[in-house]
């Protein structure tokens, strides 16, 4: 389903009620759609931050669900539901309060909020069999037409304006950050040219947890990247046990990562990304222009620099080039790559 | 150059909230950048090649981490912005502007100041008690500086701090030094060992400045107010303080300070002094040491001799029976005429007077005063001196609608004239009160005075001699040197303490009135 | 903090290192402290109860008393948990206990007829009149002063009504229903502006108006509501309050999302339509509809909160015109009373201060319950009444923080970033910081009739809390033991 699909889907019918405790009755809010790795999953957990579209729970097994708002697309674990007005979870929800769900629905007894999940569509994000050649020349354009998105709204913060623009940034964190892209992500580079998941491995490990952001703008870049991976599988065959050869070392920077930073990356090595991103990757599949804009500047909104950093990942998971400056303007990294 | 950090743990702040809060610092005055973000292992690494020093051991993930580089001085404060703006429950809504109320009951500002063990009470009197009540209620000791609270009242409150094991300094309590913090009128001295519980305001002044100068320190000086030791309270207050002292690990002498109590409440507050575990010396002003002294108990005579045995017990000699009694020599003091043959003291502290009262009614005959000892005289009109006569000037009569001696000097001044024209006035005592609370400048305001009474004494060819001392340390806000160079080179001639000043006066006057000399 | 004993060689709370002294009194006491290096607040002190000795050691005495503090807790706990919820319309003469056939409730802390103030004796009369007691205005004039009929506080009769706030055993009341303590509590049906019975009209108009009410709106209403079922009015309110109302004052929003609830029901639940159209078209032109909800809402949770033994917590603030009189959860029946203070505020044009009539009418209920004045933050063009700016609304809800026992997380306020509103008004907190309660209030004519002239701010008078805390003082009494 597409983004403007889901938004037309809104119940018409008046509430139902359910009763959660001695006779009182609350309207049951009613879930648009739940992700695959949200579905049956959880009997018990409790809200872990609100903000104003989202509302991420962690349960009792270390796992993350996150209540969605009708703005943003979906996520693998997301629930996104039709919030009645105003529509801003940190109207009921607060940190700490417990949260169980049966199957049916899910209450947030402390906040009076039930969420109905029974007429929930299942979404998935629906890369499967989604192939992108990066060299066809289709591709190439559509490679370049997204990078062109990128650089016009580059958020402040981030890689996005480190790679993408030849100011020495101001700050020593910023040069620091820097000067650590420009040798790790050659080595990336090479090393999943070679198909050297050591290699690889030891640098996704400089770069996880790299930078500003609730989820470090290298968490970003890695589960871009991922979803780059993913989609060249189908073209070229060896990268699948590439992938496969990750998926260990990869687990043990998730653990280490905060519970958000962790669920996407999980879900990135099971396939599975947000509805924003997996947009991005099918437009360039389809080689479809006005999607590309669409969805592209769609990513690059999501957080601060959250999705510009998962496009600039996805972008040098296809052709790392791209993240380099226009080759009359080298930067540090582009000098860097052979 | 400098950097400080702060984890925040569990801090799940949205990106644009994190981006603006290091704008935010980065704009304080004497930052010069700031960073808020995720502790993870590579940030740390980046933060440290970024020049900025930070190790945070047992930092996650789920960690926020704050780090400000710039001035040392700028740091802490930007450190605690970012908390503030963190954990404020940001109720300032859209703008910054509207700033939080200041705490109108003592309630709500404990709820501001978490750390508050103790409120400090200067209410007119007739809501003091209350509002001390309120206190107590709260769990918070109290200093209680105001007076016109009636003994009914000072019961009722010293009750309630028992059952709470709480203390009530006052009411009526001028001074105190807690924690090496001076309050209301109280001098600035060295932390140390010695430890003071005081029914007398200028009693714990005088004790605690001489213990400075003679080389150690205060761990704590409590006030008990001047009601404390009478029946009717029972030296709750006192009582509570000497065992606050006893168990406190940095006092390793106790020193108690009153005038004579009623005799049962003395002889409870001695029996618990003996059993204090620690050396207590005594000053109940007016008794006799030697019925005080015994059982890890020293009797001290006057104010000065409390603070030296004090301190020589806490170097580990053996405090004397009485220091100073031979009196200094009488040099370079200006002569006499046949007919000068009085000693007015004019007193801002009451305590002193009183001392002065004591230490002249073993010496001189004629003593009048408005705290008169024994077989001494009441002063019956309190403008107007005749023989010795000693005026605490604190007094309500000259007190009433004007502010203490202490910090106005000018009813004092116009008295020191007046002395000055009397022929029989020989010698004029006066204490000089530093420290906060007391004027800022003492010897500034008392030099016109002594130069203007010289020369009223010089127009009756009449020298006059100006004794005195004063009761303060360097710390303290006047300066102790300025303050004693200036009166020095007025021409006054200063001592160690009250008693000294006292003893020398009537050397100068003895033998020049009928009566004991 | 609480009483903590201290073991035999523990070292005294005084002495630790690092406090923070509270200063109450002389400034240049906490400013020497800070100064020789130690840390300090000062106290913004006043005399507590208005300089009243006596009512000053009352209060000491109950500060952090342990009966009180946990029967506040109680009372607190009883307040939150309530969910008003509306189950139906009666007629006042079934539905309201107690009100006997020759009654009428009225506004406020009880007042004798004769000295009731012009707006309320008017409407008194539209009452009787509407009533069918007497043909003519001088005929019921004559009925009142005989003392043939009854008057009684709305209040007293587990009842609210806005202004007047006349209730007569004939009119509709709206019936608001606690699910989880099970209490009632009963409003009257809001006339809309201009000239209404609870402004002390009486014309035939009013009564033609207040005939069609129970006629035909209120069995149109009543019609609707059984196809919707109980009505849930707290989550109706918090959503309101996220829209610019606070309860009050501003009632537009909430009036609105009872309409969106309304007018399906109302079309498909086979009741007249033209009855029906002539109910939804009034109730649509009044931006004040629900303001009896909310004060029926808010009195059921208060009653909820009501009669818990040794609490200070305000569970009615209520104005008769003449006196305003405030209850608390621990004294049971016993009004505490000053005389109504005037109102701050914006006059419409032509109309000033001289025209004013005093404060009146149960709808500070909305206040006491964490509404209204209370919730200002979330409602700034409020303040434009008194020239205030948006910070000041935020500053007035802030100053409430300090006089409440908690806020209210059921009635969030955005301007707040969220936070609850500032709710259950404890009186000894009024009496220590001399912060009285801040009311939105409109402000109508002196004269029966004319109507609303203004709107404004207005406080609480602090002799109210004074009364109060020296009766709970009473009651309470010593020793202080749990």
């Amino acid at each position: 389903m597409s983004l403007s699909q889901l938004a037309n889907v809104i119940p018409v019918s008046s509430p139902q009620k359910v009763s959660i405790r001695g006779g009182i009755q609350v309207p049951l809010i009613p879930a648009l759609s739940i992700g695959s790795r949200a579905l049956y999953r959880f009997v018990r957990g409790g809200v872990h931050s609100v903000y104003r579209q989202a509302c991420n729970v962690e349960l009792d097994d270390g796992a993350l669900v996150t209540l969605l708002g009708r703005e943003p697309g979906n996520l693998p674990h997301g629930i996104r539901c039709v919030l009645p007005e105003p529509e801003d979870f940190r109207v009921w929800l607060r940190p700490g309060q417990s949260v169980a769900a049966d199957g049916a629905s899910l209450y947030v007894p402390e906040a009076g909020v039930a969420i109905d999940l029974s007429g929930a569509a299942h979404w998935r994000c629906g890369l499967d069999g989604c192939a992108i050649d990066p060299d066809a020349e289709p591709s190439v354009r559509a490679l370049r037409a997204a990078r062109l998105v990128l650089q016009q709204q580059t958020p402040r913060g981030g890689f996005a304006p480190l790679l993408l623009h030849d100011a020495v940034p101001g700050s020593s964190m910023e040069r620091a950050m820097q000067k650590r892209l420009g040798q790790t992500l050659p080595a990336l580079s090479r090393a999943s040219s070679s198909l050297d998941c050591v290699a690889a491995a030891q640098a996704l490990e400089q770069l996880a947890g790299l930078g500003p952001g609730l989820t470090p703008s290298g968490d970003d870049f890695i589960v871009g990247y991922l979803a780059a991976l993913h989609a060249r599988c189908s073209h070229e065959l060896l990268l699948r046990p590439f992938l496969g050869g990750l998926i260990a070392p990869m687990t043990r920077l998730a653990a280490a990562a905060n519970l958000i930073s962790r669920q996407f990356m999980v879900n990135a090595l099971a396939g599975e990304f947000s509805e924003s991103l997996a947009q991005v990757v099918l437009a360039i599949a389809t080689h479809d222009k006005l999607r590309l804009q669409e969805s592209a500047a769609r990513l690059v909104r999501v957080g601060h620099s959250s999705g510009a950093d998962s496009l600039v990942g996805l972008l040098f998971g296809l052709r790392p080039w791209l993240v380099a400056a226009d080759a009359s303007y080298p930067c540090q990294v582009a000098v860097a790559l052979t | 150059m400098a950097t400080a950090f702060k984890v925040v743990p569990k801090e799940y702040r949205d990106s644009v909230s994190l981006m603006q809060l290091s704008a935010l610092l980065a704009k304080l005055p004497g930052v010069e950048q700031a960073s808020a973000v995720m502790a993870t292992e590579n940030n740390l690494a980046l933060l440290t090649e970024a020049g900025f020093g930070v190790s945070a051991t047992g930092a996650s993930a789920a960690d926020l981490l704050i780090v400000v580089r710039g001035e040392q001085s700028a740091l802490a404060g930007a450190i605690e912005e970012a908390l503030k703006n963190l954990t404020r429950q940001a109720d300032s809504g859209a703008t910054q502007e509207s700033a939080a109320p200041k705490p109108r009951s003592i309630q709500m500002a404990l709820a501001e100041a978490g750390t508050a063990r103790m409120a400090l009470i200067s209410t007119p009197g007739e809501y003091a008690a209350a509002e001390a009540m309120k206190a107590l209620h709260l769990g918070l000791n109290v200093m209680l500086f105001s007076d016109n609270v009636s003994e009914d009242e000072e019961l009722r409150l010293k009750r309630e701090a028992s059952k709470r094991d709480l203390i009530v300094m006052g009411p009526d309590c001028g001074t105190a030094i807690i924690n090496g913090v001076p309050l209301a009128f109280a001098n600035v001295v060295k932390r140390g060992p010695i430890g003071a519980v005081g029914a007398s305001g200028t009693g714990l002044q005088q004790v605690t400045v001489l213990v400075d100068r003679l080389g150690l320190g205060v761990s704590q000086a409590i006030g008990t107010g001047g009601r404390d030791l009478h029946a009717k309270i029972g030296g709750i207050s006192m009582s509570k303080g000497l065992k606050d002292l006893a168990a406190d690990p940095m006092t390793r002498v106790i020193v108690l300070i009153s005038k004579p109590p009623a005799a049962e409440v003395a002889e409870r507050i001695l029996s618990e002094a003996r059993k204090a575990g620690k050396p207590v010396v005594v000053n109940f002003l007016g008794a006799d040491p030697r019925k005080i002294s015994g059982g890890g108990v020293h009797g001290a005579r006057t104010l000065e001799d409390a603070a030296r045995a004090a301190v020589d017990i806490a170097r580990g000699e053996l405090p004397r029976q009485s220091y100073g009694d031979v009196p200094p020599p009488l040099v370079g003091l200006p002569p006499l005429g046949p007919g000068q043959r009085y000693i007015r003291g004019l007193y801002s502290g009451g305590t002193f007077c009183y001392e002065a009262a004591l230490l002249l009614d073993e010496r001189l005959a004629d003593v009048y005063s408005n705290t008169p000892v024994r077989a001494q005289g009441q002063l019956e009109d309190l403008w107007r001196s005749h023989h010795h006569t000693l005026i605490d000037l604190g007094d309500d009569v000259f007190t009433r609608g004007r502010p203490h001696p202490m910090i106005d000097f000018r009813l004092r001044n116009e008295r020191i004239a007046k002395e000055a024209e009397d022929p029989e006035t020989a010698v004029i005592l006066l204490d000089v009160v530093l420290g906060y609370g007391s004027n800022a400048n003492p010897s500034g305001e008392l030099v016109p005075a002594l130069r203007r009474a010289r020369e009223i004494a010089a127009r009756g060819n009449r020298n006059l001699a100006f004794v005195g001392y004063v009761c303060g340390t360097e710390g303290d806000p006047q300066g102790l040197d300025l303050q004693s160079n200036a009166l020095t080179q007025a021409g006054m001639v200063l001592t160690q303490s009250n008693a000294q000043a006292v003893r020398l006066a009537a050397s100068m006057v003895s033998g020049r009135a009928p009566g004991r000399g | 903090m609480s009483y903590q004993p201290q073991s035999a060689k523990s070292v005294s709370t005084l002495f630790q290192e690092g406090q923070t002294i509270l200063n109450v009194g002389l400034v240049s006491f906490a400013e020497s402290i800070v100064q020789a290096g130690g840390k300090a607040i000062q106290v913004d002190w006043t005399p507590p109860a208005g300089g009243d000795r006596e009512a000053g050691w009352a209060l000491a005495e109950l500060v952090q008393h342990p009966r009180v503090e946990s029967a506040n807790q109680t009372a607190y706990s009883n307040y939150l948990a309530a969910q008003p919820m509306l189950v139906g319309i009666g007629v006042a003469r079934a539905e309201v206990p107690g009100l006997a056939e020759r009654m009428i409730l009225h506004a406020g802390p009880p007042i004798p007829w004769n000295e009731m103030c012009g707006p309320m004796q008017g409407a008194v009369i539209g009452a009787i009149l509407y009533e069918g007691w007497a043909a003519d205005a001088a005929a019921a004039r004559r009925l009142a002063d005989s003392g043939a009929i009854a008057f009684e506080p709305t209040h007293h009769h587990a009842a609210v009504g806005p202004m007047a706030g006349i209730i007569s055993p004939s009119m509709p009341v709206w019936i608001v229903e606690n699910a989880a303590g099970g209490n009632r509590a009963y409003c009257n049906m809001n006339e809309g502006l201009g000239k209404a019975l609870r402004f002390g009209a009486n014309s035939p108009e009013v009564i033609k108006r207040l005939q069609w009410m129970a006629g035909v709106m209120a069995p149109a209403l009543s019609a609707a509501l059984a196809r919707f079922g109980p009505l849930e009015l707290k989550p109706l309110m918090a959503q309101a309050l996220q829209m610019g109302d606070e309860g009050h004052n501003r009632n537009a929003a909430a009036s609105s999302l009872f309409l969106k609830k309304l007018v399906p029901a109302a079309l498909s639940c086979g009741f007249d339509q033209t009855g029906m159209a002539e109910a939804i078209t009034f109730i649509a032109g009044n931006d004040h509809f629900f303001l009896n909800l909310s004060m029926a809402a808010c009195k059921v949770m208060l009653d909820a909160a009501h009669g818990v033994s040794n609490s200070s917590m305000v569970t009615a603030m209520s104005r008769n015109g003449v006196r305003f009189g405030i209850r608390l959860s621990g004294t049971g029946e016993r009004w505490f009373e000053a005389p109504a203070p005037v109102v701050h505020g914006l006059y419409f044009p032509s109309y000033g201060p001289e025209h004013a009539a005093p404060d009146m009418g149960d709808s500070s209920i909305t206040e006491t319950a964490g509404l209204g004045g209370f919730a200002m933050a979330t409602a700034p063009a409020i303040v434009q009444f008194v020239g205030g700016s948006p910070q000041d609304a935020i500053a007035n809800t802030r100053e409430m923080t300090h006089i409440t026992l908690g806020r209210n997380n059921g009635f969030t306020l955005p301007a707040m970033n969220f936070t609850g509103t500032p709710a259950g008004i404890d009186a000894r907190k009024v009496l220590d910081t001399n912060i009285a309660p801040i009311i939105n209030t409109g402000i109508a004519h002196r004269e029966a009739g004319v109507g609303q002239i203004g709107a404004g701010i207005t406080r609480a008078p602090l002799e109210c809390f004074t009364q109060a805390v020296v009766a709970l003082a009473a009651r309470v009494g010593t020793p202080r033991e749990p």
